[in-house]
């Protein structure tokens, strides 16, 4: 099998990049706070080990997925942004998670925005969908930041959600 | 060291995992077969395991292969080493994904030689394997691979250690 080379993004504040082992103490911090309820569910430590090396995986089977985002003056471990395809999602979304301590800065915004923009011009991932529950006031904010706009809302894991849809970006000039 | 991407034995090619992997390893989650690995699962379920696999292999530079038959390439089963967790030794796993293929001893080949290839290539000292109480078939094979029973403290699972120092070494 090709290994998927997963491209590494820059921006101003933030290094997009593949899942390291080191990156787990980070996660699993996420992982067992209230939050990650918006994320699949709060999980162990050993659980949290099995994510991300499924979203690493995900990049060997899809083509594309999910970056770690890691804040470039610290070096630290600062949340997850990309393009998932869960099996049982109706397409590809994109998705973002900023951790504890990095909240507050734009860093999701930063994130969200330059993977989005990989995702199309590179990765064939164009005009992608968030799901986000009607509660989370706080990914719809920035949902809306990005110009995405509310298509419909279904049914999902019994409960409503959101389905936005963002903006083809494939033809913007970064 | 990184394992090999590709074992292979007598009857069997063991090679990393590929996305055309998904419908047979799926067929597998999804059935009576992984009553004692937890399922069965759904077919989301399935994609992020195999997905889980895959990954495993980047971050660790060793992982899970997939068993194909050396004649025809039908993968067959998986077998090798994980881990997830870092206070136990790396888990072996080994499964068949149908019934159809059992009772050849395949399970135990393809798992012998990813034990052989991390003894003699790797120098893994030892490496473990989590079994349900109930799974005799499993439980047989961890014992012919060297495998004795260590205490172990979860519910219905129990702990085989593999020890794969050489014989006589140290």
């Amino acid at each position: 099998m090709t290994t998927v080379t997963i491209p590494v993004i820059e921006t101003e504040r933030l290094i997009l990049r593949g899942q390291r082992a080191e990156d787990l103490p980070a996660y699993s911090a996420y992982f067992q706070t209230p939050r990650a309820d918006w994320t699949g569910g709060q999980r162990n430590e050993v659980e949290a080990m099995r994510t991300l090396m499924t979203m690493a995986g995900h990049w060997q089977i899809r083509g594309y997925g999910i970056w770690v985002i890691e804040h470039r003056d610290t070096g630290k471990t600062a949340g997850w942004a990309g393009i998932l395809h869960h099996l049982d999602w109706p397409e590809p979304e994109l998705g973002w998670t900023v951790f504890d301590g990095f909240e507050g800065q734009g860093i999701a915004y930063e994130a969200a925005h330059a993977a989005r923009a990989v995702a199309a011009t590179k990765l064939g991932v164009t005009a992608p969908i968030s799901l986000i529950r009607p509660q989370n006031e706080r990914s719809a904010a920035l949902a809306t930041r990005l110009e995405a706009v509310i298509e419909t809302q279904i049914d999902f894991h019994d409960a409503p959600i959101d389905i936005w849809r963002h903006p083809d970006v494939s033809e913007v000039v970064a | 060291m990184n394992a090999a991407d590709t074992l292979t034995t007598h009857r069997l090619i063991l090679r990393r995992p590929e996305p055309a992997d998904f419908e047979p390893f799926c067929a597998f989650m999804m059935s009576d077969r992984t009553r004692f690995l937890g399922g069965p699962k759904s077919r989301r379920i399935a994609f992020d395991r195999l997905a889980n696999f895959a990954g495993h292999w980047v971050m660790r530079g060793y992982g899970r292969y997939i068993v194909t038959d050396r004649a025809t390439g039908r993968p067959l089963g998986h077998a090798g080493a994980f881990q997830h967790d870092d206070t136990i030794p790396p888990e072996m796993a080994w499964s068949l994904w149908s019934a159809d293929d059992e009772g050849r001893g395949l399970a135990r080949e393809a798992a012998a030689e990813t034990l052989r290839h991390y003894r003699a290539d790797l120098g893994w000292p030892v490496v473990c394997a989590r079994i349900h109480r109930d799974n005799a078939g499993s439980i047989a094979i961890a014992r012919q691979l060297g495998g004795t029973q260590v205490p172990h403290d979860e519910g219905d699972t129990l702990r085989f250690d593999i020890a794969l120092a050489q014989r006589g070494a140290a």
